[in-house]
């Protein structure tokens, strides 16, 4: 699956009469054909969010269009799951109804929820309501109800910045687990730019404004945790890569990231 | 109550005993604590007050339902309008609920009064007038981007906007409504006894201006003991069980 982000142009009306150009035609090429997990990365409020709403066909862009191909044909793209920022899991519901939510009864299947509670991490939790827990746990929850519609592709919207290093570490993993064993696409939208190395296999670099910074950074290696990543040549090689190429050229410094 | 509160109250209930049942029994200003049981016996047998009480729960209890039924008519029909991109409408009824906080709506509840001066329901219109502005710009005045992650992430789930709004935002909100009449719940008692008093008709400011008539202090004095005791308790459980239903909030 190929998505061709093509001339997309978006502005939100701030004030009676006054309106702020969030994108400004963004091209875009998401390679889903060779990658599993592809990040877009750029400073708060440089429209990630926007972008990521547009492309799951919950806000419509004043110009533009979002064109997907698969297999040589072009088709429209559906079944696209936006995780958002915040936790989204039902806090009245317990594990169980929360990954079962909104799915019509002739869909259920006491299987597929226990594999999927299992695949999150949440095994011996299917009874817990998750109101009171960490941001991390609510955030299985709400990936356990993507993965229960079998999503073309999962978007995930600078979901990670209020874990803990260690939960952010344990998240991670889960998430190349559902990767291998369920072969799910992920488009994460972030500012973090370890986080984005780390779970990458394609880095995007970009800007709202035309004709601007855009830089693709191909992860070739995988790293099975964060510390070995930062003491590895290659993340040296790829963070002065990123300094030279993409931070000065763009003007962006590597304080609008956080890393 | 903790033991520190008992002991305050016991020891309140005995300064009143010994000063006003024996040292200063007839003072024009506090009632001893034998009249007052004289005069519950005597509002139950000669002012109904089980059936006037009745009749003030009634107008003070509906008026919390059908200000919470007409906010959730509103944020469905505001759902139903704003399909396809969220919004609680607070663009809408901010502005409308600005404006309610300027206008002085017992005067307004006076002038209702005196043109529908017999109207039976009129302490039902008057409460919901005066309470459901406030109500309401509690609800719209919170924040509600926590709200709208749950609109896109649900949406994009393939729930419709009703199907949100009505499953999933109105019960994220319905706390809300109700924590706000329960703020304003002894205010709610207030309005629709001052109504009572003023129409003259059944109900705790019905007897009242009877009372007031007489210039019955005991009458007076015991009621607003009772009435006081019931607020509290009605309070009490309110929270008891808004604890219980809201217990993820």
């Amino acid at each position: 699956m190929n998505i061709s982000v093509s001339n997309i142009t978006k502005s939100f009306q701030v004030d009676s009469g006054l309106s702020k150009e969030i994108l400004n035609q963004l091209n875009l090429n998401l390679n889903f054909d060779d990658n599993n997990f592809i990040s877009l990365i750029a400073p708060l409020g440089y429209g990630k969010s926007t972008l990521m709403k547009i492309i799951a066909g919950l806000i419509k862009p004043d110009k533009g269009k979002i064109i997907v191909n698969e297999k040589g044909s072009e088709k429209s793209l559906e079944n696209v799951v936006y995780i958002p920022t915040e936790s989204v899991s039902i806090p009245w519901l317990n594990v169980k109804k929360n990954i079962e939510f909104g799915i019509s009864r002739d869909k259920l299947s006491d299987d597929k929820t226990n594999f999927i509670i299992s695949l999150i991490g949440l095994e011996g939790y299917e009874d817990h309501i998750p109101h009171i827990n960490s941001f991390g746990f609510r955030f299985r929850v709400a990936l356990g109800r993507a993965l229960y519609s079998n999503p073309e592709l999962i978007l995930i919207d600078e979901s990670f910045n209020k874990l803990d290093s260690v939960t952010k570490e344990e998240i991670f993993l889960m998430l190349k687990n559902v990767i291998k064993q369920r072969g799910t696409k992920f488009l994460l939208a972030t500012s973090n730019l370890l986080d984005a190395l780390f779970l990458s296999d394609e880095v995007i670099f970009f800007s709202k404004d035309e004709g601007a910074l855009q830089d693709y950074i191909k992860i070739e290696k995988k790293f099975s945790n964060i510390n070995e990543m930062l003491q590895s040549d290659y993340f040296n090689q790829l963070f002065s890569k990123i300094q030279s190429k993409i931070l000065l050229q763009s003007g962006y410094r590597i304080k609008d990231f956080s890393i | 109550m903790n033991s520190i509160k008992v002991k305050i109250v016991i020891l309140i209930l005995l300064t009143y005993l010994i000063l006003f049942e024996f040292l200063f029994p007839a003072n024009g200003l506090f009632p001893s604590i034998s009249v007052i049981l004289l005069s519950i016996s005597e509002l139950i047998t000669d002012y109904n007050f089980l059936s006037n009480l009745a009749s003030t729960v009634a107008a003070v209890y509906i008026t919390v339902l059908v200000n919470y039924l007409i906010a959730k008519i509103l944020l469905s029909v505001i759902g139903w309008i704003k399909s396809g991109k969220f919004s609680l409408g607070s663009e809408i009824l901010l502005p409308i609920t600005s404006i309610f906080r300027y206008i002085p709506f017992i005067l307004i509840a006076l002038l209702f009064l005196i043109w529908f001066p017999d109207f039976i329901l009129d302490k039902y219109l008057i409460a919901i007038l005066i309470l459901l502005p406030q109500s309401l710009s509690e609800v719209f005045d919170k924040n509600n981007s926590d709200k709208a992650s749950y609109f896109y992430f649900y949406k994009s789930l393939g729930l419709k906007d009703h199907q949100v709004m009505n499953k999933i935002i109105f019960r994220l909100i319905e706390p809300e409504i109700l924590l706000s009449q329960l703020k304003n719940h002894s205010l709610i008692w207030s309005v629709v006894i001052v109504t009572e008093f003023i129409q003259r008709q059944e109900g705790i400011g019905g007897i009242l201006f009877t009372v007031f008539k007489y210039q019955d202090i005991s009458l007076l004095f015991t009621i607003t003991l009772l009435i006081s005791l019931l607020v509290f308790i009605a309070q009490k459980i309110l929270n008891l069980v808004y604890n219980k239903v809201y217990f993820w909030k």
